[in-house]
């Protein structure tokens, strides 16, 4: 949520550092707004421009759901890989 | 959490708290309406129920109560086929009132709730709409929608999310985003919002319509162009879920303090009495200490001191008028419950709402809905007769029920109404002695009867139904009435019909008082229920058979009572040679007093939280000087006190007079 999302952005910057594979969990994220969703969006951009790959493990019905709603469900997904 | 977002959870909250007040006005507003809805009903009416549901919609999609706001918008699409010419139909309005009802559940329930919630009264919406509307469907139009939310949107507590969930629910949404402004994430600002959208909509509005979505909206541009259509649909059924709504943590934070809200115009009064204060004050206390003590001096500050206490009473009028709120939010619950109940018992009844322009104390006006809803309740199961039995009696076939609220002084008058059957002493009478209340062979007068049908679980109804019967009724209300400093009564008359009476304080706080003597001690007498005070004429006083005193003042007799052994007190020589007439739930009584003193505002205080209640006593207050004095509970005052005694010192005159 907004006001909340610094602690996410460092962790995706240094996913992003180590580049190649990063795989994200999202079974547990319980309420994310347009905020949320965009920092996602904005690290698999960056991710994928940089040639690595996003794979999620799980995604919670909330977020995939937000996402759809702000037209995000690709920018941040793309395929998703479940268990 | 972030300090950043504790504020924006409490911001969040003190919005949602408007939004709920607003919403439940709202509904009590639509439920009004709703029942006026027919096939002659104005086109204004049409369009106020429109902007009473569209506000619901825009405050709930904002809130992300998804469930809540697909409902108002397909109670909107409906209303909006009425706005087009199509005829309402009962059928719609049982629709719209069944969403009314749904709308104010949703209200209370997690913005996760499911959308099937609300599936079936959508589809009684659209079927009822078809029917109504088959001509006057709006043709299917396409827009080119752009969205650009300025950066700080988000931390406005607005998600653009809600916003394009609107949208969708008005028909079938394409959405783009374009994520092209955002920074790469080490320079990513992760509150602010870089996105952008363009939409393209297919719906059955008008542009004007979309931009009424977004009004509430500051910091969002927004661009709607007419758009050529890219799929054909044979409905504008949302072509997506607007079920956007996170789970737990984003549910709207709802409760806290209660609130009033106040019309401007109050708060420019008092702005403007507060000002005047101000000036007063100054005009007082900007003498210079060093000048002489002269008349001129002396005139000066005596005015300024009246015109002070002319202030502070009037800013204390202000101040309770902003407690105020019309008795309409009460009234306006009325109409639905009489015209579900009538159906439901197959009687035909008319409710009439009169004064709902008065004003009570919120406090007041929160605890009084569910007497009210007692006493109608009553009429229209055990008061309205069913149409045959009413045309046999030569009344109307339809039955009527009055609901009226009046100002009398410092009290507010509301009375229920209804032209059935009225009080059946004789039934009454049977029931009581069943019940073991009475002895088969006793006397009861009006008022006796009157207090029986007030005890508890009494009921003379011989079938248990849904809608009444059980036996709690009246000593309910009379019980909520009384707690509320309030009194009720009952006029019947036999095949003609019953009114029951509240009176009830504006306010719980604040009394207009008359201070009296008597005893040694100074009391308080609520100056509404003084009738008027004479001289004590002793020959007017007359010995009860020995038992007691009556005072006879223009042909009526008074009970005289002796407050002095009531409470405990010794009454002084000389004394109670004035006498208080006072109005006491109906009777009058007279009050031997030693000196009827100073008229003020108290500020009453309960007694029973720091002593315990005294039966004839409504509590304490403590005055100018500092003494506390009790203030007289009138309206019980006659079974609390005892009769004045023969032996009474104005009696022994009396006795003395009548022996030669």
């Amino acid at each position: 949520m907004v006001g909340q999302l610094g602690e996410a952005r460092r962790c995706l910057i240094e996913a992003l550092c180590s580049g190649g594979l990063v795989e994200l969990d999202a079974a547990e994220v319980s309420g994310v707004d347009a905020a949320g969703v965009q920092l996602l969006a904005v690290f698999r951009r960056d991710l994928l421009g940089g040639g690595g790959t996003l794979e999620w493990i799980e995604v919670a019905p909330s977020l995939r759901e937000r996402a759809r709603s702000l037209g995000l469900e690709a920018a941040v997904f793309g395929e998703v890989k479940g268990r | 959490m972030s300090s950043e977002g504790g504020r924006l959870q409490r911001l969040q909250a003190q919005v949602f708290g408007t939004f709920e007040d607003e919403t439940t006005e709202g509904l009590e507003r639509l439920e009004h309406k709703l029942l006026l809805l027919d096939a002659g009903a104005p086109r204004e009416l049409v369009d106020e129920l429109f902007r009473v549901v569209h506000t619901i919609k825009g405050g709930a999609g904002s809130f992300g109560l998804a469930a809540m706001a697909e409902l108002a918008h397909a109670m909107e699409a409906h209303l909006d086929g009425l706005r087009r010419g199509a005829a309402p139909t009962p059928e719609g309005v049982a629709a719209l009132l069944e969403g009314s009802d749904l709308l104010r559940q949703l209200l209370r329930a997690p913005a996760d709730t499911p959308r099937e919630t609300t599936a079936g009264v959508r589809e009684r919406l659209a079927h009822a709409s078809s029917g109504e509307a088959a001509d006057h469907a709006t043709p299917l139009v396409g827009f080119d929608v752009t969205l650009r939310p300025e950066a700080g949107l988000l931390r406005d507590g607005v998600d653009p999310a809600l916003l394009i969930d609107q949208l969708a629910a008005l028909g079938s949404l394409v959405i783009r985003p374009d994520l092209s402004a955002a920074p790469a994430l080490d320079h990513l600002d992760p509150d602010a919002l870089f996105l952008r959208w363009e939409l393209h909509l297919e719906a059955r509005t008008d542009a004007s319509a979309i931009e009424g979505l977004f009004a509430w909206v500051d910091g969002c541009a927004l661009e709607v162009r007419p758009a050529p259509l890219i799929e054909r649909s044979p409905t504008a059924a949302p072509a997506r879920s607007t079920g956007a709504s996170p789970s737990g943590s984003s549910a709207p934070p709802g409760g806290g303090e209660a609130s009033v809200r106040v019309p401007i115009g109050k708060l420019d009064d008092l702005m403007n009495l507060v000002g005047e204060l101000v000036i007063a004050g100054s005009s007082l206390g900007g003498g210079d200490d060093d000048q002489p003590d002269t008349p001129e001096r002396r005139a000066r500050a005596r005015e300024a001191t009246a015109r002070l206490s002319r202030l502070t009473r009037a800013l204390h009028d202000s101040v309770l008028r902003m407690r105020s709120l019309p008795v309409a939010l009460v009234f306006n619950r009325f109409p639905r419950l009489v015209h579900d109940l009538s159906r439901r018992l197959s009687k035909e009844v008319t409710l009439e709402l009169r004064g709902e322009g008065t004003e009570l104390d919120k406090t007041v006006l929160e605890r009084l809905g569910e007497p009210l809803v007692h006493l109608v309740r009553n009429s229209l199961d055990h008061g309205i007769e069913p149409r045959d039995q009413r045309v046999a009696a030569g009344k109307p076939p339809n039955g009527t029920i009055v609901m009226a609220a009046r100002q009398a002084g410092s009290e507010v008058v509301i009375t229920v109404s209804d032209d059935g059957r009225g009080l059946d002493p004789p039934r009454i009478f049977a029931r009581a002695v069943e019940r073991g209340l009475v002895a088969a062979d006793a006397q009861l007068s009006a008022s006796e009867m009157q207090r029986l049908v007030m005890a508890p679980g009494f009921s003379t109804a011989t079938v248990v139904s849904e809608v009444s019967g059980r036996g709690v009724g009246m000593d309910v209300v009379a019980s909520t009435i009384k707690a509320l400093g309030g009194e009720l009564s009952l006029q019947s008359t036999p095949g003609q019909g019953l009114t029951v009476t509240l009176r009830l304080p504006t306010t719980l706080a604040i009394i207009e008082g008359q201070l009296v003597r008597f005893g040694g001690r100074v009391w308080v007498l609520p100056l509404a229920l003084i009738a008027e005070c004479v001289p004590l004429e002793p020959s007017a006083l007359v010995s009860l058979c020995g038992h007691g005193l009556l005072y006879r003042l223009r042909g009526q007799a008074l009970p005289v009572l002796d407050p002095c052994v009531g409470f405990g007190v010794r009454a002084q020589a000389g004394g109670g040679r004035l006498v208080m007439v006072l109005d006491a739930g109906g009777d009058r009584v007279a009050l031997l007093v030693d000196e009827v003193m100073a008229r003020q505002q108290i500020v009453a205080k309960s007694l029973e939280p720091n002593l315990r209640a005294v039966d004839g006593l409504a509590g304490a207050t403590v005055l100018g000087d500092g003494t506390i004095a009790f203030i007289l509970d009138v309206a019980r005052l006659r079974r609390a006190l005892p009769l004045a005694s023969p032996d009474h010192p104005t009696a022994r005159e009396v006795r003395a007079r009548e022996q030669p």
